[in-house]
C-alpha cells in the first residue's frame, strides 16, 4: 500500500472536485496536507473531510502570479517542514468557438491554467520550499485531442504537457520528478449523464470503461508522489480507458 | 437596446449581412445556427447583457426573433 506518511503536500484547487478527492486521498495515506484554491468556503468543506488533523488551509488565488513565491514560502513556514510534495489541480474550462477566442480570453485562460502552473512549479523547485519531491500536473485528454470550442482549454494543457517534459530533464539534478495525468471524460457528482454534450457522451462511450471516478484519478496522483513511482519523471499519463 | 443594435449584433455572430435575415427567418434555414454559433451566443449574452444563457431555452428557438426576445 502507499504510504506518504509524514509527507508534506500541497494541493492548489483543493475546492474542485479533483483536488478535493486527491487531499483527502492523500490524508488517508498519511500526508500532512495543505489545501488552497480561491474558494474559502469549500476549501473547509474539504479541510472537514481530511482523516488527521495536521493539514492546513490557506486560500489563494492564482490570478495574482506575483505572490506565488511568497504563498509557498507562508507554506513552508507554517510548520518550518519543506513540501515533498506539489499537485496542481487548478483550472478554468469555458468552452468558446475559435469566434470568441480574443487574445484577452486566451491570456486568461492562460493565467490560470499555464502561467500559474509554472510560476508554482518554478517556486516550488526553490531548495528553500523543497529539497526532494514531486510534482503531478492534472492535464486533460483535451491536450491533444481537443474538441470544438476548446481552443484556448485545449492550449493551456498543451502547454502544460510540452513544458512537463522540459522541468523533468531541469529538475533531475534538484531530485524532483513532474509528471501529469490526462484524464479523459470525468463525470462530477452534481452533474448527471443526459445533461453532458452529445460529444462528451459519445467520448465516454466509446471509452468503454464508463466516466472516470474522481477517486482513481486520486489514487493515480498518489502514486505518482509516492516512491512506488520513483524513476517516472517527464511522463503524461493518459486515463481513457479503452480509447486507443 | 434597439432592434437595429440587436440585429447588428446577430449579424456579427451569425456572420451575415443584415440584410441576409430577419426576426421572421427560421433558424433551420440557417446554416450559420449550428452549435458553435449557440455557444457563441451565450458568450455574447454574456458580454452584452449580463445574462447567463440557459442552455434549455437556446434548444427552443425557432426563428432570429426568439433569439430576438432574449437579448434584453
Amino acid at each position: 500500500m502507499i504510504k506518504l506518511y509524514n509527507q508534506k503536500i500541497l494541493v492548489m484547487g483543493a475546492s474542485g472536485f479533483i483536488g478535493t478527492q486527491t487531499a483527502i486521498k492523500l490524508s488517508q495515506l498519511g500526508a500532512k496536507v495543505v489545501i488552497s484554491g480561491r474558494d474559502e468556503a469549500k476549501l473547509k468543506k474539504t479541510l472537514s473531510l481530511l482523516e488527521g488533523d495536521e493539514h492546513h488551509l490557506i486560500p489563494f488565488d492564482i490570478s495574482n502570479l506575483d505572490k506565488i513565491s511568497e504563498f509557498t514560502k507562508s507554506v513552508v513556514d507554517l510548520d518550518n517542514q519543506k513540501l515533498s510534495g506539489l499537485v496542481y489541480c487548478s483550472a478554468i474550462f469555458p468552452i468558446r468557438p475559435l469566434k470568441n477566442v480574443t487574445h484577452e480570453f486566451l491570456h486568461n485562460m492562460m493565467v490560470i491554467n499555464y502561467y500559474g502552473f509554472v510560476e508554482f512549479v518554478r517556486c516550488f523547485s526553490d531548495k528553500r520550499v523543497c529539497e526532494k519531491g514531486s510534482i503531478v500536473t492534472l492535464s486533460s485528454y483535451a491536450s491533444n485531442c481537443g474538441d470544438k470550442g476548446q481552443l484556448a482549454y485545449s492550449a493551456t494543457k498543451g502547454a502544460m504537457d510540452s513544458s512537463v517534459i522540459v522541468m523533468a530533464k531541469e529538475l533531475q539534478q534538484k531530485r524532483i520528478r513532474i509528471n501529469s495525468i490526462r484524464p479523459a471524460a470525468l463525470l462530477p457528482e452534481d452533474i448527471e449523464f443526459c445533461t453532458l454534450p452529445m460529444t462528451i457522451q459519445e467520448l465516454i462511450k466509446d471509452m468503454g470503461t464508463g466516466p472516470i471516478n474522481p477517486i482513481n484519478i486520486a489514487e493515480q496522483i498518489a502514486f505518482l508522489l509516492s516512491e512506488y513511482s520513483s524513476g517516472m519523471t517527464g511522463k503524461c499519463l493518459d486515463v481513457k480507458g479503452y480509447l486507443l | 437596446m434597439d432592434l437595429q443594435k440587436k440585429m447588428e449584433l446577430l449579424s456579427e455572430l451569425l456572420e451575415l449581412e443584415i440584410d441576409d435575415f430577419s426576426p421572421e427567418t427560421n433558424l433551420d434555414d440557417l446554416e450559420e445556427w449550428d452549435s458553435l454559433a449557440a455557444i457563441s451566443y451565450v458568450v455574447m449574452m454574456d458580454e452584452e447583457f449580463g445574462v447567463v444563457a440557459n442552455p434549455n431555452e437556446i434548444k427552443k428557438f425557432k426563428t432570429v426573433q426568439d433569439i430576438l426576445d432574449t437579448m434584453n
